[in-house]
This record gives structure tokens, C-alpha cells and sequence, in this order.
């Protein structure tokens, strides 16, 4: 939701913390006025990891979540009345909608002993059918998301995203950037912090990590 | 048998030690005192670790949910202890059966609390939501000034019966010549308990309280399977941040560095313990 707005979490170059910007702080207002102000969040969104979103939602619980489309065939089989529709992210109008982008990759090290066998077979695996038969999420190549397995009009939202998805900074100390960014959000759900106030202190406590090896 | 003779029998055990403690506590040291380069950084990971605000409240809340535990397992515990040392029908039953949360492995006992209290599926709010007794439901592990309460009553549920067990053990080693001499001279129960019963069980209930400060301070299970140290920090103790730094952010040396001055408060406590025990053995 930041990067929709925006905002980020680190400068692009990685050298400045920007969470306390206007453009990161809407953002953070907007999600956390879902839970502190409007009450649409269900009281447990504290403790709810993507598994008890995916239960709450089966459930009924609540009416719509953001997760992947590997959800979807365990919402089906768990719940097979349920009415299924999948849309993109919500984004602030005028600007595109974001997400992190993940993936995995084949590594063949420099000093590996058969290094043009296993070459070959990274170059076999990466053809677009074997790609697409292999993952359980999407194919790195378009050209594999003809094949009839990704023809299911609920998977056209998530393909639609890809373009959108954005990798993670490869910044030094990301993973406890990322941590004091939640622990910050969190204190906004729970009114303890504004949302420029947990921003602000996120950004005292993020810049030290910029520069530590 | 000479003294070598005796030494070279021993020997393995202080081999293995030495691989399994010693070598890993000196691996500990070295990695809090140098940077990721191997050069010398002891001040600066010291102040990197103590400067960081979450350290800082996983001290406090390390401190809250050890000492209020161990003071509230040391009260439950002795109690059940001692009603459990009364004559009445049916106490072997109930002796079997107070044990178990102790037997119930951690994991399973958090895991199985965690979804007891979870907010929207929780048993206990349904059951609330559904006698009517409440609209809303209580957010037991999510709310910040009931998460460490419940961890803390999950944490006394869990380890009471050790107490009991171990209090019920030393009430059979007190003479019952002392009991009849304090009812001769009109002792109430609660004057047995006082006089009696807690001066004779005294060196074990401070043997148990050491274990449980111990137990309680490693203590990561439960924590971390219940609330993950959330939210917002509220249940965040030392071993998950220790846990945190190394595995989840990969800033070993920090990790080690909190982790050498972790291992020095904790044999400060056991150091003091040998030292109290080793002065009332000289007393007595």
C-alpha cells in the first residue's frame, strides 16, 4: 500500500529512510484506520497470520483478504459454496497498484565440477512447459502462461499484478528494517502511536541500520 | 586407584562437555566480540544491542513474565502441593491427574491455547459470546494489557504441577513427630503450614524456584508459539529477540552478544542460588 501511494520504506537509492513521508504515512493511515477507525479489520488482526485470514475468510468471517492464488483451490475444496471472486489490489486513484514480488532461481556455482551439465539442465527446466508444469505459483516466462493450467479466469487478477510486483530493496540489515517497521504498525493498531508519530520513531530506529555492516 | 586412574575414567564425560558447552560458549563469546570480518568489535555490538529499543523492552518483559510466574507457580504449586499431601478419597486419582499439563508437551500445550484464546475461533470467547455475558470478544493474546496476563496464567497452568509434585515429595520427608508435637500445642492447619510444613520443605522450594527462574528465562515455547513476542512488542522476551536477531535478521554477532550477557545474568542467579544453599548447609 505504501509503494501504491508512493512512498517506501527506504529511499531508492537505499541511503534514507522515507517511512515518515507524507506518501508512506497516508498509506499507513489508510490500512490502520481499517482496524482503529472504521472496524472493518476483524478483531483478531493482531494475531492473524495468512492461514487464520484464509480460515476467517471460509469461515465467512470476513469478506475479503489479500493473499496469493495458491488460496484458492483450499478455499474451494474447504468450502465449495462459497462464491469466489479475486481482484487486484486496492490502489489510490490515479496510481498503480504494488506488490512484492518473489521468486526462486537456478544457481550453478562458478567452481561447480559439472557446471555445463547442470547448465543444461537449468536450461531444460526453464522451457516455458516445464515451467509451467513445475510451479506452484506462476512461471517466470510468459510464454508458459498459455498452457491450459493457468487459463482459470480467477488466476487473470494475479497474472494482471505480476507486471506491478516489485522486488525488496537488497539493503544490509533489511529483515530488522522490515521488523521495527511492524512492531511501528502494530503500535498504530493498537492507538498506542500516531501514525507520523510510530513512522517517525520506525525512521530514528531504521537509520542506524543503514550504515551497520 | 591413583588420581590418574580416576581422571582418565572421567575423561570422555569432560570430552563431550567440552564439545557440547564449552566450545560452543567460547564459539558465543568470540562471535560477540568480533565483527563479521573476524576484527575486534566488542563495544560496538555491546552498544548495538543495548541500543536497540526492542532489547530493551524484552529485558522488561522478560523480567515481568519470569518474576510474576515463578512468584505465582511457587504459591499455586506449594498449595496444591500441600492439599494434595491431605487424606481424602480419590487422591490418587487427582494426584494423576494435576501432572498432566505437566505431561502435555510444550508445543502442543502453546499451540492448543493459542487457538483456546484465539479472538474470532477461541472456545472461551465463543462460549462468553454465546451466554451472552459479553457482546464483544476478548482479545486475549492481542489486546496489550492482556497478552502477558495470559501468557503468564498459561505459563503457571503448565508448570504448577512440577511444584506440586515436588512439594508433595519433601512434605513425605517431614517428620510426623513434628506435626503431632504442633498440634499438642494447638496448632491450627494454617499454623502447621507455616510452622511445619514450609520450614521443612524450605531448601527444596528454593531448589524448585531456581529451576523455574531457569526454565522460565529459556523459556521460548510457549511465547513464541502463542503471540511470537506481539503484539507490538507487548510479549517480546529475550530468547525470541535472541532468536529474532540471529535466525530471522542474520545479525549473528549481535545475537551472541546478547545471548553472552543472557548466559551471565542467568549464572549470576545460579551463582547466587550455590551461594545461599552453600551458606545455610554451613548454618545447618
Amino acid at each position: 500500500m505504501i509503494w501504491a501511494n508512493g512512498g517506501d520504506i527506504l529511499s531508492a537509492d537505499m541511503t534514507r529512510v522515507v517511512v515518515n513521508e507524507p506518501a508512506a504515512v497516508e498509506a499507513v493511515t489508510f490500512y490502520t484506520e481499517l482496524f482503529t477507525k472504521y472496524h472493518v479489520s476483524p478483531p483478531s488482526t493482531l494475531q492473524d497470520d495468512g492461514l487464520a485470514d484464509r480460515r476467517l475468510f471460509i469461515a465467512g468471517s470476513v469478506a475479503m483478504y489479500q493473499s496469493g492464488q495458491f488460496d484458492i483451490a483450499v478455499i474451494r475444496q474447504e468450502n465449495p459454496s462459497l462464491e469466489l471472486g479475486v481482484a487486484a489490489l486496492p490502489h489510490p486513484d490515479g496510481k498503480d497498484p504494488a506488490a512484492a514480488l518473489g521468486g526462486w532461481s537456478f544457481v550453478v556455482p562458478k567452481d561447480a565440477p559439472h557446471a555445463d551439465g547442470a547448465k543444461r539442465l537449468a536450461r531444460f527446466l526453464g522451457e516455458p512447459a516445464r515451467m509451467g508444469f513445475f510451479t506452484d505459483t506462476f512461471p517466470a516466462r510468459t510464454s508458459a502462461m498459455a498452457l491450459p493450467r493457468f487459463a482459470d479466469p480467477l488466476l487473470a487478477p494475479f497474472r494482471e499484478m505480476l507486471p506491478l510486483g516489485r522486488r525488496v530493496p537488497p539493503a544490509r540489515n533489511w529483515l530488522s528494517i522490515v521488523q521495527i517497521f511492524f512492531d511501528h504498525l502494530q503500535r498504530v493498531l493498537l492507538s498506542e502511536l500516531t501514525p507520523q508519530a510510530a513512522m517517525d520513531q520506525a525512521a530514528r530506529e531504521i537509520r542506524p541500520l543503514l550504515d551497520r555492516p | 586407584m591413583s588420581q590418574r586412574t580416576g581422571l582418565f575414567f572421567v575423561l570422555p564425560a569432560l570430552v563431550v562437555m567440552a564439545l557440547l558447552i564449552v566450545f560452543p560458549a567460547i564459539d558465543m563469546i568470540w562471535l560477540a566480540a568480533t565483527d563479521a570480518s573476524g576484527h575486534s568489535a566488542l563495544a560496538a555490538n555491546f552498544v548495538a544491542t543495548i541500543g536497540t529499543r526492542a532489547t530493551r523492552v524484552a529485558v522488561w518483559n522478560t523480567g515481568v513474565y519470569v518474576c510474576a510466574s515463578i512468584g505465582l507457580q511457587m504459591v499455586v504449586g506449594t498449595a496444591i502441593g500441600i492439599l494434595l499431601n491431605q487424606r481424602f478419597r480419590g487422591r490418587a486419582l487427582l494426584r494423576s491427574i494435576v501432572l498432566l499439563p505437566w505431561a502435555v508437551p510444550g508445543i502442543v500445550a502453546a499451540t492448543t491455547w493459542a487457538w483456546l484464546l484465539h479472538t474470532e475461533f477461541g472456545i472461551v470467547n465463543h462460549d462468553r459470546l454465546q451466554t451472552g455475558a459479553v457482546t464483544a470478544p476478548l482479545g486475549f493474546l492481542v489486546d496489550p494489557d492482556m497478552a502477558m496476563p495470559s501468557l503468564i496464567a498459561v505459563n503457571v497452568w503448565k508448570q504448577c504441577p512440577f511444584v506440586a509434585v515436588m512439594v508433595l515429595a519433601a512434605l513425605q520427608t517431614v517428620p510426623q513427630e513434628l506435626y503431632e508435637a504442633a498440634r499438642v500445642d494447638g496448632a491450627s492447619f494454617w499454623g502447621e503450614v507455616r510452622h511445619v510444613m514450609l520450614p521443612g520443605i524450605r531448601d527444596v522450594l528454593v531448589g524448585v524456584a531456581l529451576l523455574l527462574t531457569i526454565w522460565g528465562l529459556n523459556g521460548i515455547t510457549l511465547v513464541y508459539a502463542m503471540t511470537r513476542g506481539g503484539p507490538a512488542n507487548k510479549t517480546l522476551i529475550l530468547p525470541i529477540q535472541i532468536f529474532r536477531q540471529a535466525f530471522e535478521a542474520f545479525q549473528i554477532h549481535e545475537a551472541a552478544m546478547l545471548s553472552a550477557l543472557f548466559f551471565a545474568g542467568t549464572l549470576a542467579l545460579v551463582w547466587l542460588y550455590v551461594r545461599m544453599s552453600g551458606e545455610r548447609g554451613h548454618q545447618a
